[in-house]
C-alpha cells in the first residue's frame, strides 16, 4: 500500500510541473460527517486542510493528486452504555476522533473562460487512512486502516489576479468499509487558495 | 492590516517592544522572509499552526477518565437472596513501593457498599457469623503504575480469626473478577459470590463463581479527597446501573 501512495505523491507534485500551465492550492476544510459515519460522530469538524496540485491537459481538463486532513471529534456523556454483552453495562464519558487522511488523483472538467470565474466538477480516487479512536474511561480502542476511497466534487474558481484565485468547493468523501471497520463518508467544504 | 504589519516592523527593527518577546520577534521576521519566498508554502505552515492549536484535547479532569463498569449472571436470583457477610478491610493489591490504604477511606467505601445494599432491602449478618449469609460480598482495591493485573485473587486471609483462606473449609474459595483489563491505574473492584452455587465442573477446586461485579476505575489524582469522592460517586452508579439487585424477603 505503501509504494501506491509513494507513486501517488510523486504523481501530485510532478503534475504541476509536466505541463505549462499548473495549479497549486491549499484550503482549510470544513466537515459535516453523514451516513453511518453521523451516528458515530455527528459533530461538525472545522479541524482540517488541504494541499493539491493540478496540471492542465486542456483549457478544461486537468488532471493531478490531492492530500487532506480532518479531524472529527465529539464528546458523549457521562451516560450508561451496554457493552458486548446485555448484561454488561458501563458508566462514563466517550471521547470520539476520526483523522480522516485521504491521499487522492484528481480529474476535474472546467467550465467557462479563465479570466472569468469558472465553475467546475471532479472526482478523486485512491487511498484513505482513517484513526478512528475511542476513549473511554482509562481505556483506548483504537482502529487505523488503509481503505480505498472516492471523492466527487463541484466547485468554483473566482479569479484574485492574474496568477491567483479563491477556491471553492464541497465534496464528497467516501471511504469503503474494511474488515469489521464501517465506511466513513462526510461532506467536505473546501476554502481555499489557487495559486497558477 | 498591511499598514500596521509595516508599522510594526519598522518599531521592532528600532528596539524590541516592552512585552514582546525576542521569540515574538523571531518568528515574525522569520515568517516575513518565508512569505517572501513562498506564498502557498507560508499559508500553508500559517493554517497547520492554527489547526495544532485547536486540536481536540480529550478528557481534562482526573473524574472525566471515571469508568464504573457492573456484569452480572443472567441466572442468578437476587431477588431470592437477603444476607450477606462483608469483611470490615479490602484486598489491597499495588506495586507501588510503601503504599497504604487509608482506613478513614476503607470504611467510606464498604460503609458505602453497605449503604446501598440495605437500600436494596438486604441486611449485612455480623462479621463473626459468616455462615448466616445467604451470599457474600468481597472488595478489592488496585493501584498500579503499570498494567496486566487481569486476575484478582481471593480474599484475604484473616489470621485469628478461626478461619482461612478457605472460610474453614465450610465455604469454597472464589475466584476474583473475571475481567481481563489492564488496570494502569486506580481500580476498586466488588464481587457478589454465593456460596451454595456449585462451582462450574471444568472450575478449579478453588474457584467459585461470581454472580456480580463492579469495577471502577479511573486515573489517581494526588488528592485522596478527590479520590474518595469519586469512588463513593461510583459505588453509588454501580448500583443505580444494577436495578436487578433488589431482594423480595
Amino acid at each position: 500500500m505503501k509504494r501506491y501512495i509513494y507513486l501517488l505523491v510523486v504523481f501530485a507534485l510532478i503534475s504541476t510541473s509536466t505541463f505549462g500551465q499548473g495549479m497549486f492550492g491549499i484550503s482549510y476544510d470544513i466537515g459535516l460527517p453523514i451516513g453511518g459515519t453521523s451516528d458515530y460522530i455527528g459533530a461538525p469538524s472545522f479541524r482540517g486542510f488541504g494541499i493539491e496540485g493540478r496540471a492542465f491537459i486542456t483549457d478544461n481538463l486537468s488532471y493531478g493528486g490531492s492530500f487532506n486532513w480532518a479531524t472529527f471529534y465529539e464528546e458523549f456523556g457521562p451516560e450508561e452504555w451496554n457493552i458486548e454483552s446485555e448484561s454488561r453495562t458501563a458508566y462514563g464519558k466517550q471521547y470520539r476522533y476520526i483523522n480522516s487522511f485521504p491521499l487522492m488523483a484528481t480529474m476535474h472538467y472546467y467550465f467557462g473562460e479563465w479570466d472569468a470565474t469558472r465553475l467546475y466538477a471532479g472526482a478523486g480516487i485512491g487511498a484513505q487512512k482513517i484513526d478512528q479512536r475511542t476513549d473511554f474511561g482509562i481505556y483506548t480502542i483504537n482502529d487505523k486502516k488503509w481503505r480505498f476511497g472516492f471523492a466527487p466534487e463541484v466547485g468554483v474558481l473566482i479569479p484574485v489576479n492574474f496568477n491567483s484565485s479563491i477556491n471553492l468547493s464541497a465534496k464528497y468523501q467516501y471511504a469503503v468499509k474494511a474488515g469489521d471497520s464501517d465506511a466513513v463518508s462526510y461532506l467536505s467544504f473546501k476554502i481555499g487558495f489557487a495559486f497558477m | 492590516m498591511a499598514i500596521y504589519l509595516n508599522l510594526k516592523l519598522s518599531v521592532l527593527k528600532q528596539k524590541p517592544l516592552i512585552g514582546v518577546s525576542k521569540k515574538t520577534i523571531l518568528l515574525y521576521t522569520m515568517t516575513k522572509k518565508m512569505y517572501k519566498i513562498s506564498k502557498p508554502g507560508t499559508l500553508l505552515a500559517l493554517g497547520l499552526l492554527l489547526l495544532a492549536g485547536c486540536y481536540p484535547k480529550g478528557p481534562e479532569y482526573y473524574s472525566d477518565t471515571d469508568l464504573t463498569v457492573t456484569d452480572y449472571d443472567l441466572e442468578y436470583n437476587f431477588g431470592d437472596q437477603k444476607k450477606y457477610w462483608m469483611a470490615d478491610t479490602v484486598e489491597y493489591i499495588t506495586n507501588i513501593d510503601n503504599s497504604e490504604l487509608d482506613q478513614e477511606d476503607v470504611d467510606a467505601l464498604l460503609s458505602q457498599i453497605a449503604s446501598n445494599l440495605e437500600k436494596a432491602g438486604y441486611e449485612a449478618v455480623g462479621l463473626a457469623n459468616p455462615d448466616e449469609a445467604d451470599f457474600v460480598i468481597t472488595v478489592s482495591v488496585i493501584a498500579s503504575k503499570n498494567t496486566s493485573v487481569s486476575w484478582v485473587p481471593g480474599p484475604p486471609c484473616y489470621p485469628g480469626w478461626g478461619w482461612g483462606c478457605g472460610w474453614g473449609g465450610y465455604y469454597p474459595p472464589y475466584w476474583g473478577g473475571y475481567y481481563s483489563y489492564s488496570y494502569t491505574t486506580g481500580s476498586v473492584i466488588t464481587n457478589w459470590w454465593d456460596p451454595d452455587t456449585p462451582a462450574p465442573a471444568a472450575a478449579a477446586d478453588d474457584e467459585q463463581p461470581i454472580h456480580w461485579v463492579a469495577t471502577f476505575n479511573g486515573l489517581l489524582s494526588s488528592s485522596s479527597a478527590n479520590n474518595k469522592d469519586r469512588v463513593i460517586f461510583s459505588v453509588d452508579q454501580a448500583f443505580k446501573q444494577s436495578p436487578y439487585i433488589k431482594s423480595n424477603k
